[in-house]
């Protein structure tokens, strides 16, 4: 703790206070009092009305399993890529290279692009699948593939993120330790629970906290492949948070499903933020 | 927001009627009241838009106004139109409008009041007993004043391919049940989809003429009581269930791109949806199938074939920063000359003269303009009312489960009844 | 270090098999951008067609596309170093300091970057109306600022703690004013994590679609809105130029990436790992 007291610390928070307060203190205020301002006093029949509307419990359950899966498969193939590259050497920088490519793409423009590439009866996957005498799959367009499928497309949109910060990780281990480790006899098994893992901590962490974030509120990528359909199977907060707001003109029950998504990233971001603190 | 009660009575029923050209008495009106000044117009990507896009400069010259055009697909039009307006940050003079949004923009005060302007032109030579009556009754669909003018007309018309159907020796089908019997054949004797439709986003569209050619209805006009658990509305269910399951798998992401797409590239031999698809199934630079295209009207249910129209308009602001030079461009851009010129465009517009402007022969086959009018004759448009895409997304989810068998017709739509009743009380 | 055979054979496997999944959609596209139209919708899909540059040379001499880059380009340049601006002396005083709310006012920091634009916008379109910043590079800075600043907060202070409080406390001792130990001792040492956190936040305004299209006019126009626009239309998506754009699109990012691997690497890493 080198600065303590006076006014240099304040004087340089001052700013993003004030950025942060002109951005956003109005509109959090109108998301608050539309979600709870009813006739002229504080109620709670908009979030009742929002709770009760069709297949919400699903639309929650499938943002549950959206964000959580596609966080979690992103970081196991990033990590695994990242791993597996610790094993190569001279093609290192070239898979380096490849595997951070989608990151680059629009969201928008993969999204479409998958969409013609997975369409079940025109697109090139099930063609491809076709000659491998597979019949393929109905993908986004039928119940059972539908959450998956753009799950898919999310991850493979995102795993680039988890997989840069990860090889990054692995790459800035001091050499010294896991050689020694070497010399003792350890296996690489042991070697990468006992002592890569344990000083990866924060990598893991930072990674795992900003694609969880994305995943939350992904839009784009649904939006444009199946527009939370078919039927409501995927079908997720923020997609209906943009029909209640700019196709059904309800603003109050966007703004209650704002504050939902609110209350639950101030919940989460407490103990996020406690556990970046705590881990550099 | 929703508690003023605005309805709109909506059952239009919809009439070719004929006309003489109008007699242009434009001499007399002031085309440069409004020389120099900038307007902003917003439109959505359509076939109107590209056609009459060339034709813009022609107007900046007659008026000495500049027009600012900012063009959408509609997705992201709707977007930024509900954004803006919700917001008040609207600065458009003039944008595209679809009748379904009239109540909600009226109960807002979002679309200005365009019937002193009317009056005005109306002495210019306008002609507004030249526009269609069921386009003339859409003006005033948000039931207080009169907010838009229709631009196109669109009706649900059967498009097939003529050598799939000769090769097996199937007349063009009039009813449903030929149009499905000949599908089933079609999907079991070839190797193409013997139908394709909208199971996507949009299905409520091609379905509404389903629902009304078996005899029911969404809602009743003008009480708004739901009575889409009828058996009427499950038969129409049924046979547009039985139609997807002869389409190409998938069906449930398509609308009208994924149609035309599944048409254009020789997948599908029939589809039943808005005319204004045709036109590009006959280029030759998009399309596999050129010359192999025929037209049919509407098919018949037990109720006759009552097709579902449709009609783009465009509106005036209410906070339009230049409602005047606004106005202008709406007169000129719906006056009887340039609904001609835009049909020549291959686009119909909702003025009668428009479909009789010398070389539009040249431009549609007679066939077409047939089927259109046929059509529309019975045509109707679905009852617009304040929650109208609020009701249409739980009929969208049921219809998707409906096709993908995940529940039973008449099942799927007792749960949409229940929805609704819940929406509107 | 040396592992099996077995053990980097499978590394290759996998690394080989992450590859082909990573740049088959890219090689279709690729197909894609070089088909004419009637060949791009054919069914069975195409591997063997005719090659047209048409596409490229479409979108490549579009005014609108080369106005569109420019736009990104701006407003990726302004919301990143805004948000450094902003966000880095934040990061320092988190990291150094012991203000009190420091890490309240950082955790609400992080859940704005979760909160969904959708929600706040239609409020924010009118905070913008009254400010003037509709449809301005400065408007859509601000936007993206939200977008980028928790990123840069959160990962910058990670970098700073990183660093060794005892040249800065040698520095004081010294007689340095706090402000010369932020500006010329911190801020050099944390080079790397500058450019990593900039490459990382650049690519998340030059990606984002829903600020960038409802807080612009007829004005500002960035690649993702202009994509999204200008090549999907009625009844029909022109697969050839949006192909060829999107591809091209990646082409800046890629070459960024490019240049600042060597510091990407060393920046991510000297701040996650201690």
């Amino acid at each position: 703790m080198l600065i303590r007291h006076g006014r240099f610390a304040p004087l340089l928070t001052l700013p993003i206070v004030i950025a942060l307060l002109a951005l956003l203190a109005y509109p959090l205020i109108v998301t608050l009092g539309q979600a709870f301002w009813v006739d002229g006093g504080l109620s709670l029949a908009v979030v009742r009305e929002t709770l009760s509307t069709a297949g919400f419990w699903q639309v929650l359950s499938n943002t549950v399993i959206f964000t959580v899966g596609s966080t979690l498969i992103s970081m196991l193939l990033g990590f695994s890529f990242a791993y597996a590259l610790e094993f190569v050497e001279g093609t290192r920088r070239f898979f380096a290279s490849v595997l951070i490519i989608p990151l680059a793409m629009m969201p928008v423009v993969s999204a479409l692009t998958f969409g013609m590439m997975l369409d079940p009866a025109l697109g090139v996957v099930n063609a491809v699948a076709d000659l491998a005498a597979w019949s393929g799959s109905g993908w986004h367009t039928e119940t059972p593939t539908a959450l998956a499928t753009v799950m898919m497309v999310d991850v493979w949109q995102w795993t680039p993120f988890c997989f840069a910060i990860i090889h990054a990780g692995f790459r800035s281990l001091p050499a010294d330790v896991s050689e020694a480790a070497r010399i003792d006899g350890a296996t690489a098994r042991q070697e990468l629970f006992s002592i890569s893992l344990p000083m990866m901590g924060s990598v893991l962490l930072v990674a795992f906290v900003f694609r969880f974030m994305e995943a939350f509120k992904a839009f784009d990528v649904i939006y444009v492949m199946t527009q939370g359909g078919p039927g409501r199977a995927s079908e997720t907060l923020v997609i209906r948070a943009y029909k209640e707001a700019f196709l059904f003109f309800k603003p109050e029950t966007a703004a209650s499903i704002g504050v939902l998504l609110l209350v639950t990233t101030l919940i989460a971001a407490r103990p996020i933020g406690r556990a970046l603190t705590k881990s550099t | 927001m929703l508690s003023k009660k605005v309805y709109s009575t909506a059952m239009i029923v919809m009439m070719a009627a004929s006309g003489g050209a109008p007699v242009m008495a434009q001499e007399t009106f002031d085309w440069r009241a409004h020389d120099g000044t900038d307007i902003n117009v917003m439109m959505s990507r359509h076939p109107w838009q590209e056609a009459i896009e060339p034709f813009i400069p022609e107007f900046e010259e007659l008026t000495g106004i500049t027009v600012n055009l900012t063009k959408l697909p509609e997705q992201q039009f709707m977007t930024r139109v509900a954004a803006d307006l919700t917001s008040g940050t609207f600065s458009q003079d003039v944008f595209m409008t679809q009748y379904y949004d009239a109540p909600t923009f009226q109960a807002e005060g979002w679309t200005a009041d365009l019937q002193p302007y009317l009056d005005a032109a109306e002495a210019a030579g306008y002609d507004w007993e030249d526009f269609f009556p069921a386009a003339r009754d859409v003006s005033s669909i948000g039931g207080s004043y009169v907010d838009r003018i229709a631009i196109t007309s669109e009706a649900q018309v059967l498009v097939y391919r003529t050598d799939i159907l000769d090769d097996l020796g199937i007349e063009v089908p009039s009813t449903f049940d030929e149009l499905a019997a000949a599908a089933e054949r079609i999907s079991e004797e070839t190797d193409f989809a013997g139908f394709t439709l909208r199971g996507g986003a949009s299905n409520w569209w091609p379905f509404y003429g389903y629902v009304r050619s078996f005899g029911g209805d969404y809602v009743t006009v003008p009480d708004l009581e739901p009575v889409i658990d009828t058996p009427d509305a499950s038969a129409a269910l049924a046979m547009y269930d039985r139609l997807a399951a002869t389409a190409p798998r998938g069906v449930t992401s398509y609308d009208w791109d994924e149609i035309n797409t599944a048409m254009l590239s020789g997948q599908a031999a029939m589809f039943l949806d808005s005319s204004v698809i045709f036109a590009r199934l006959q280029n030759p630079e998009l399309s596999n199938v050129v010359g192999k295209v025929g037209i049919a009207p509407m098919v018949a249910g037990p109720a006759g074939p009552v097709g579902h129209s449709h009609f783009w308009s465009i509106s005036l602001s209410a906070t339009a920063p230049q409602p005047e030079a606004g106005w202008y461009f709406i007169q000129w851009a719906t006056s009887p000359e340039m609904q001609g010129r835009i049909a020549l465009e291959g686009v119909l517009g909702a003025r009668a003269s428009s479909w009789e402007v010398d070389g539009l022969d040249a431009v549609f086959p007679a066939e077409f303009i047939d089927a259109v009018k046929t059509s529309l004759d019975t045509a109707v448009i679905s009852p617009a009312n304040l929650k109208f895409f609020e009701l249409m997304d739980p009929l969208r989810v049921q219809i998707q489960e409906a096709i993908m068998d995940n529940v039973e017709p008449a099942s799927a739509l007792e749960g949409v009844q229940e929805e609704w009743a819940r929406i509107l009380q | 270090m040396r592992h099996s055979l077995l053990a980097r054979t499978l590394a290759l496997l996998w690394l080989i098999i992450g590859t082909v999944i990573t740049l088959a959609p890219i090689l279709w596209m690729l197909l894609q951008a070089l088909k004419r139209p009637i060949d791009q919708i054919a069914f069975p899909p195409r591997f063997v067609f005719t090659p047209t540059l048409d596409n490229f040379t479409a979108v490549l001499s579009a005014p609108g596309f080369r106005a569109a880059m420019q736009d990104s380009l701006i407003v990726g340049v302004g919301s990143v170093g805004l948000g450094l601006l902003l966000g880095v002396p934040f990061a320092y005083v988190l990291s150094r300091s012991s203000m009190r709310g420091r890490f309240e006012l950082a955790e609400f920091i992080l859940s704005t970057k979760m909160l969904p634009a959708i929600v706040v916008v239609v409020p924010l379109l009118q905070v913008y109306q009254n400010l003037n910043l509709l449809d301005s590079y400065t408007g859509l800075i601000l936007g993206h600022l939200l977008v980028v600043l928790a990123l840069i907060v959160w990962v910058m202070r990670s970098f700073i703690d990183a660093l060794p409080v005892e040249v800065e406390e040698a520095a004081y001792v010294d007689g340095a004013s706090r402000l010369r130990v932020l500006t010329h001792i911190v801020l050099p040492s944390a080079v790397p994590g500058l450019v990593t956190v900039s490459a990382l936040a650049f690519i998340l305004s030059w990606n984002e679609l829903f600020f960038a299209l409802t807080l612009t006019g007829t004005n500002i126009r960035t690649l993702p809105t202009y994509m999204a626009t200008e090549y999907v239309g009625f009844l029909a998506v022109d697969w050839g130029r949006l192909s060829a754009a999107g591809l091209l699109a990646t082409v800046p990012v890629v070459l960024l990436v490019l240049v600042l691997q060597r510091y990407l690497v060393r920046g991510l890493s000297m701040g996650a790992v201690k």
